[in-house]
């Protein structure tokens, strides 16, 4: 089954834009250009198959808890999570799979010291019912 | 935000003698801000209401508390104007789990407009293929094949 490949709206949808035509006018910069091909491979084997090894793809329980839907990480390089993830979901249409989110963002390259969210949680109840 | 506190430490000094908390533990390296989900701090609403344990501590020479028989490894330490001190239980995030604050609103804002039905239209993968080298071809190829095979 070949999966159509969305993007999330606002911010995928405009990055995907801009470095789909910098590409064409070839005005990426590298950083960029290295992203857009990590992208477009990511694109062409989630198309494929999104449960090809090469993008070791796996639930974020954490993310599928917060938005009510499973939430997925692929890896953009081979096994090398340092070197991007993706965050995609199932949907919106049977067949179809929207890219939330990419890692790290775009913007944190370029800002010193960015924020980071570190979705710790809490030990599990049953332990926590002991004190 | 919720704010439930575990321990809450009460002692007979002022607020500006208390020196900065540390614990057996090496607490302070291990601070992580609390990302709430209802199903884990409803358990620690209830616990906040009865302590099942209470005692005095004191400072010890090298300005430690102790905590007897702690359950846990890490705690965040929150720290009050007038004196009381609550640590909350922490369990290390995987690096999984640790995202860019805004990778987090991005995906906020995609989920919120996916539940309305709002993505962008399908990606033309008809010129993507271009861009990789012969190896990542391959790679394509082999998804592609794999993706046959399990069909």
């Amino acid at each position: 089954m070949k999966f159509a490949i969305r993007f999330g709206v606002p911010e995928m949808q405009e990055l995907w834009e801009r470095l789909s035509i910098d590409a064409k006018e070839g005005t990426l910069s590298g950083s960029d250009a290295t992203l857009y091909k990590r992208l477009a491979k990511a694109v062409l084997l989630l198309e494929a198959n999104p449960r090809y090894p090469g993008l070791q793809s796996h639930e974020i329980e954490v993310l599928s808890r917060r938005y009510g839907r499973k939430v997925w990480q692929s890896y953009l390089q081979n096994n090398t999570p340092a070197a991007g993830r993706i965050f995609w979901v199932y949907g919106q249409g049977q067949g179809d799979i929207t890219i939330i989110g990419v890692e790290p963002h775009p913007e944190d390259a370029t800002s010193r010291g960015y924020e980071r969210v570190e979705l710790s949680d809490l030990p599990p109840q049953e332990k926590s019912e002991k004190l | 935000m919720y704010n439930f506190s575990l321990l809450i430490f009460l002692l007979d000094c002022s607020a500006s003698f208390l020196p900065v908390l540390t614990l057996n533990q090496s607490l302070c390296m291990f601070v992580y801000s609390l990302w709430d989900f209802p199903h884990c701090c409803q358990s620690m609403q209830t616990l906040s209401e009865q302590p099942s344990k209470v005692y005095q501590t004191r400072l010890d020479e090298k300005k430690r508390l102790v905590i007897r028989n702690p359950q846990y490894t890490y705690y965040e330490v929150r720290e009050f104007t007038d004196g009381h001190i609550e640590l909350l239980p922490r369990v290390l995030a995987s690096p999984d789990d640790v995202l860019s604050a805004r990778t987090v609103k991005m995906m906020d804002t995609a989920v919120s407009h996916l539940n309305q039905g709002i993505v962008s239209s399908p990606v033309d993968t008809s010129l993507l293929f271009s861009l990789l080298d012969a190896d990542e071809r391959k790679e394509v190829e082999e998804a592609r094949a794999s993706a046959k095979g399990q069909a």
